[in-house]
């Protein structure tokens, strides 16, 4: 058995807005493994990013983590006050944004941005901190770190920035990253070689990662554990090969089946009726039944409880007990 | 035509491009002082009915191809032919006719949709310009929404009450309304989640048939251009380095940018292992290197691929490549 280090259970996180409360996260339970990469995928608005920012204790106003239990390495992070966060956040636990451009500062230079955690949470003088940034950089592959530091980030490309978002959140060597929607802006060439990049650092580092997409396919190269969420709930969860050969839940099924695969060509793709519901007013029971087709009375009735099928290999379906 | 074009069988296609080349100036304070090379000496051809798909990455030139063909753009040289005659040097009342035979659909249905204009409206706006209003014009909208998947009572609505599928759905009805014949479809899915892409690429293949379209399908996405496309071209850094049909480019990928591009693409199987892995970064536009432009990323150079440049040639029927592996 490996050590857990995070542990996320029944997290309840809401918007109150003035339209009426919307239900992002509905008793969101996972725990991620030291070393492991465990991946979240889902649809917008599935409340994938609303979890990392819970973790972080990030929810901004009007929305609130209304109840559940954050453990890391037995604390629980949702008792912590703001300035004890203020030293997890970067130090213990990072994050990498979708988009690089806007996570990055415009009128600071690259060297400063990746020296900051160190300057902020080790208490390293600028000037060393700005040599340990250099060498930061040419971990992350970076061609000529040196020059690329004394740039802004408008002076570099995109994978570059992306690059330099990876070698920030390492300075302070977390216990958890956390990728929200990493490559999603990037081209497919270097879409590979920062997926590449986050794998090797975990293999160097012993970093666990938490993997947030909405593509399988980097889910299935990438993790070692996947949840997939559906409108604000886990509804399976297991291990990749799993989710990928054996998955149970109707949704996941439906929607590794919505990929144009080779298999499809020359066929119509399989849809999934109706879209997704609104939280603020989210359907009785289970979340996914209206678009079911397989939906029993009961599933409009009962919320399905989370069953574990084999081992390590969780379901919320009334069908699959 | 002795000449056969990336993309042309034995069937009259809609769309020849010959040569074509477009520059941007850069320019300085005085001056120009450069230019970017968008697209150079681009040969393709479009086959009636029939989806070209257009894959590259981001800033190769494939929108501004699209554009050009669609003469949203002047190519800076060469020729266009739509059914056969030259589009180029077209405008007055004939530009018009050529307006009405083709339609686009942009990538952000969140951008491309005027955001105070009722859907009636955006999606009947085409049809004042050719001479239609009133209520002809609402039936021939209400006709159209139909076809696309919604219904008479999304008239009256603005674009912000819709989802992003229905929206892009919107941007389609738009663009079929003057009844095309040929569509450019620059990243239609890319801002849509897969449930929602899956429901898009189905109604473009059905209406393709109903309305007999061709298309130009631009993407990055590899998935959906093997799944919508009859024949795929390659771009890269403004010139097209590989064409043919799909099982040509998909089971026999011949030059070393697509083979490391589909090899790249993450595929949703935890048993497949990615092997190549292709570094470095495409160069700017503004200089692209010598010879092959695609040689300091490759793994296969040759010491000729930094001098002279190699020409697209057709390898096997109908299989375009241009580099030096391959005579």
């Amino acid at each position: 058995m490996t050590e857990t280090l995070l542990q996320v259970q029944n997290l309840k996180t809401q918007f109150f807005t003035y339209g009426g409360v919307v239900e992002a996260l509905d008793s969101v339970s996972f725990d991620i493994r030291k070393g492991e990469v465990f991946g979240l995928v889902g649809e917008s608005g599935c409340g994938k990013s609303v979890t990392a920012l819970s973790i972080l204790n990030l929810v901004k106003k009007p929305g609130k983590v209304v109840s559940g239990k954050i453990f890391l390495e037995g604390e629980n992070l949702l008792e912590k006050t703001e300035s004890e966060m203020r030293m997890i956040r970067g130090s213990k636990i990072s994050i990498i944004f979708q988009d690089p451009s806007a996570a990055l500062n415009p009128v600071f230079k690259i060297g400063y941005q990746v020296a900051e955690p160190l300057i902020f949470h080790r208490e390293i003088k600028e000037r060393d901190a700005l040599k340990d940034a250099v060498k930061l950089l040419s971990i992350t592959r970076i061609p000529d770190p040196e020059s690329k530091a004394k740039n802004y980030p408008h002076e570099i490309s995109g994978g570059m920035k992306q690059r330099a978002m990876i070698a920030m959140t390492l300075a302070c060597k977390p216990d958890l990253l956390i990728a929200d929607e990493p490559t999603t802006n990037l081209d497919v060439t270097i879409e590979h070689q920062i997926l590449h990049l986050i794998r090797e650092l975990r293999d160097e580092f012993g970093t666990s990662i938490l993997l947030i997409t909405h593509n399988l396919g980097v889910i299935a190269e990438m993790c070692d554990r996947v949840a997939v969420m559906y409108a604000g709930v886990i509804v399976e969860l297991s291990d990749v090969r799993t989710i990928f050969r054996n998955p149970l839940h109707p949704y996941t099924i439906r929607l590794k089946k919505a990929i144009p695969s080779a298999k499809a060509i020359g066929k119509e793709l399989e849809e999934i009726p109706g879209s997704v519901p609104a939280l603020i007013n989210p359907p009785s029971g289970c979340r996914f039944h209206p678009r079911c087709e397989q939906a029993l009375p009961i599933c409009k009735r009962e919320k399905p409880k989370e069953a574990e099928i084999e081992s390590g290999h969780f379901v919320a379906c009334h069908l699959s007990r | 035509m002795p000449v056969t074009y990336p993309g042309e069988t034995m069937a009259k296609p809609i769309i020849v491009c010959k040569g074509i080349t477009k520059y941007f100036p850069i320019k300085g304070v005085m001056h120009q002082i450069g230019r970017v090379h968008a697209v150079e000496n681009v040969d393709l051809a479009i086959e009636q009915e029939k989806t070209m798909g257009l894959v590259g990455e981001s800033g190769c030139g494939k929108t501004t191809l699209g554009m050009m063909i669609l003469r949203l753009l002047d190519p800076t040289n060469g020729h266009i032919y739509f059914d056969g005659k030259d589009i180029t040097e077209l405008y007055g009342k004939k530009l018009r006719q050529f307006r009405k035979d083709t339609a686009a659909v942009f990538q952000d249905p969140y951008s491309s949709l005027d955001p105070r204009m009722l859907i009636v409206d955006v999606v009947g706006e085409a049809l004042i310009s050719h001479g239609i209003a009133g209520e002809e014009r609402d039936d021939h909208v209400i006709e159209v929404l139909e076809r696309v998947g919604l219904k008479q009572g999304h008239m009256y609505r603005y674009p912000h009450e819709f989802s992003g599928g229905q929206r892009q759905r919107i941007a389609i009805a738009r663009a079929l309304i003057s009844s095309p014949k040929f569509v450019v479809l620059d990243e239609p899915t890319s801002a849509l989640d897969v449930s929602v892409q899956a429901k898009i690429l189905n109604l473009l293949s059905r209406l393709k048939k109903e309305f007999k379209l061709s298309y130009l399908f631009i993407s990055h996405n590899l998935d959906v251009i093997r799944y919508i496309s009859n024949f795929v071209s390659i771009m890269y850094l403004a010139k097209i380095v590989e064409s043919g049909s799909r099982s040509q480019i998909f089971t026999e990928p011949l030059h070393p940018y697509t083979q490391s591009i589909l090899e790249a693409a993450p595929e949703p199987d935890p048993d497949v292992k990615k092997k190549i892995i292709l570094t470095g970064e495409v160069p700017s536009a503004a200089s692209p290197p010598k010879g092959c432009r695609f040689h300091p990323r490759c793994l296969k150079r040759m010491p000729r691929c930094s001098e002279t440049e190699p020409k697209l040639i057709e390898v096997k029927k109908g299989h375009f490549v241009a580099c030096h592996l391959y005579k």
